[in-house]
């Protein structure tokens, strides 16, 4: 059977003509589709990695500025995310970093800052505020995050509501989602549909009555003074007032500041407060370090401090050493004996009353 | 006399011009891309010094805020930076050093050198300027130096000393006019 080629044809004087293969067309067709799939495809793909990435280095930007500003609550405007906040032991020690979505995360900067927050925060804002953490002197910022779809509901007896509410208001708690709600009136605390609720218990835990969405709880004891005392954690109250068994406690520890108060009542469970908490107690560490070289500068015979002072620094050594070797020790008092703590108090006051002496801490 | 090519040559002419319109079509999108990315990449680079020149005042905010360097309440209650904390401290980090001091600040303040210098410091005091702090990356140069004045209390002297903290930012292999 005869094979019939195409092939060029000559029409007029010099013009060939090409006959025209479909299946060029197709190939080269499909060959063009297929480069510009990929070429948007990727270009797609990198604006999203770059739009998560923007947004991660917005997050740990408001974080890291919140940090300068002790004391201030800031609210921040984002784009509308799910923003996860994780704190995580890995073999460098305590990490933390803020992931966004399923995307990539940077846990460059956030690494080993303490800040403590709902795991997931949903949605455009961001609310922070920057605690101090003082044991009694200076030692950490104490980064605190969540935002308006976390309710934290503080309970107390009647006659503590009060003092609850000024709890709130001198740690600027109050522009949180915050709710004040006696614990013979818990009824009247509804689940409105956020995304977490926290219940703080001063003086004695007690069931919810109820299922809230994401609740978890902590019960404090108070010391006289306010400053100090006992941190119980109830990491799980999905079953509260319905199962028939009673929410059960995962961790409890001594506080001292109401800094780490506050970072008790913003971890989203015990775990996150324990992760959160070792690097405190690094904090604290270097802090002693800090003060204990200041304090031989401050006693050196060549420096101009009377020698009254020089004594006093003296003494002042051996509180710093108990944080170096027992930090949470520090705070307790042991046999009568007053508590690194104590004794520090008492140093800075004669230090004070000298009116010549520059502080010990 | 017109010369007529065989059906051999014929086939090579037709696969060569499509090979030709595919070759200068495959050339113009390369030139496309590399322009594109060219464009991004100067665009990239802009980003990055304009953060970099914004991390350099965060850090020296950092570093002003930092709690365990401030001052005894009793000095005052505002923002004050001791300096004999502020000494001890730069004494303790070691950017190539793994302890958790180091590794605490070295993450928080990233790659940047930061001096501080007293102006007006009194003359028994010692070095009026002290390296604070030196986080170096492999094959960088520093770029970029912020100024920020304050003031620093000296707890001997019992006095607030004029001072600035001069921050650079290290770059990788990137070198800005």
């Amino acid at each position: 059977m005869a094979r019939h080629f195409s092939r060029p044809a000559l029409s007029k004087a010099g013009q060939i003509e090409i006959p025209f293969h479909w299946i060029f067309a197709l190939v080269g067709g499909f060959l063009f589709l297929l480069f510009f799939f990929v070429l948007i495809r990727s270009v797609v793909t990198s604006n999203q990695q770059r739009d998560t990435a923007d947004l991660t280095l917005s997050v740990q930007t408001i974080l890291l500025n919140a940090l300068t500003k002790p004391g201030e609550f800031t609210v921040s405007d984002l784009q509308s995310a799910s923003y996860r906040f994780v704190c995580e032991r890995d073999a460098a020690g305590m990490l933390s970093y803020v992931r966004i979505g399923q995307g990539s995360y940077d846990p460059s900067q956030l690494r080993y800052v303490p800040f403590f927050s709902p795991s997931v925060v949903e949605g455009d804002q961001l609310f922070t505020r920057t605690a101090v953490w003082k044991a009694p002197f200076p030692v950490s910022p104490v980064l605190l995050v969540s935002n308006n779809r976390t309710r934290y509901v503080f309970v107390g007896s009647a006659g503590s509501l009060p003092s609850i509410r000024s709890f709130i208001q001198g740690e600027g708690l109050d522009g949180f989602n915050t709710f004040v709600a006696s614990s013979s009136a818990m009824g009247a605390v509804k689940d409105e549909g956020l995304d977490q609720y926290r219940f703080v218990f001063f003086g004695g835990f007690a069931d919810p009555g109820q299922a809230f969405k994401n609740a978890t709880a902590l019960n404090v004891q108070l010391s006289a003074d306010g400053t100090s005392g006992t941190l119980t954690f109830y990491d799980d109250l999905s079953c509260a007032g319905s199962c028939g068994v009673a929410p059960r406690a995962q961790l409890t520890v001594p506080f001292v500041g109401t800094a780490m108060l506050d970072a008790a009542i913003f971890s989203q469970d015990s775990s996150a407060f324990r992760c959160g908490f070792a690097k405190m107690e690094e904090r604290l560490n270097t802090s002693v370090t800090t003060l204990l070289g200041r304090l031989d500068d401050l006693s050196s015979p060549s420096t101009n401090v009377p020698q009254q002072c020089k004594a006093l620094y003296g003494q002042a050594r051996q509180p710093l050493q108990d944080y170096e070797t027992d930090p949470l020790g520090a705070f307790s008092s042991v046999g009568g004996n007053p508590s690194a703590a104590q004794q520090i108090q008492t140093i800075q006051r004669r230090l004070a009353a000298e009116g010549v002496c520059p502080g010990a801490y | 006399m017109q010369r007529h090519a065989s059906p051999a040559r014929r086939g090579q002419i037709q696969f060569g011009e499509t090979i030709m319109v595919v070759v200068v079509i495959v050339f113009i999108l390369i030139v496309g891309i590399v322009f594109y990315f060219n464009a991004s990449k100067a665009s990239v680079e802009k980003q990055i010094r304009t953060a970099d020149q914004a991390q350099s005042m965060t850090v020296v905010n950092n570093i002003l805020s930092l709690p365990e360097i401030g001052c005894d309440p009793s000095v005052t209650t505002g923002r004050c930076v001791d300096l004999l904390k502020l000494k001890h401290l730069a004494g303790q980090i070691n950017c190539g050093s793994s302890d958790p001091t180091s590794r605490y600040y070295c993450s928080l303040f990233g790659a940047g050198l930061v001096t501080v210098t007293i102006v007006d410091a009194p003359p028994a005091s010692g070095p009026t300027s002290f390296l604070f702090y030196n986080s170096s990356l492999p094959n960088s140069t520093a770029t970029d130096s912020q100024f920020r004045f304050t003031t620093v209390y000296d707890p001997v002297g019992g006095e607030q000393l004029f001072a600035y903290f001069n921050v650079s930012r290290y770059q990788q292999g990137v070198t800005f006019g």
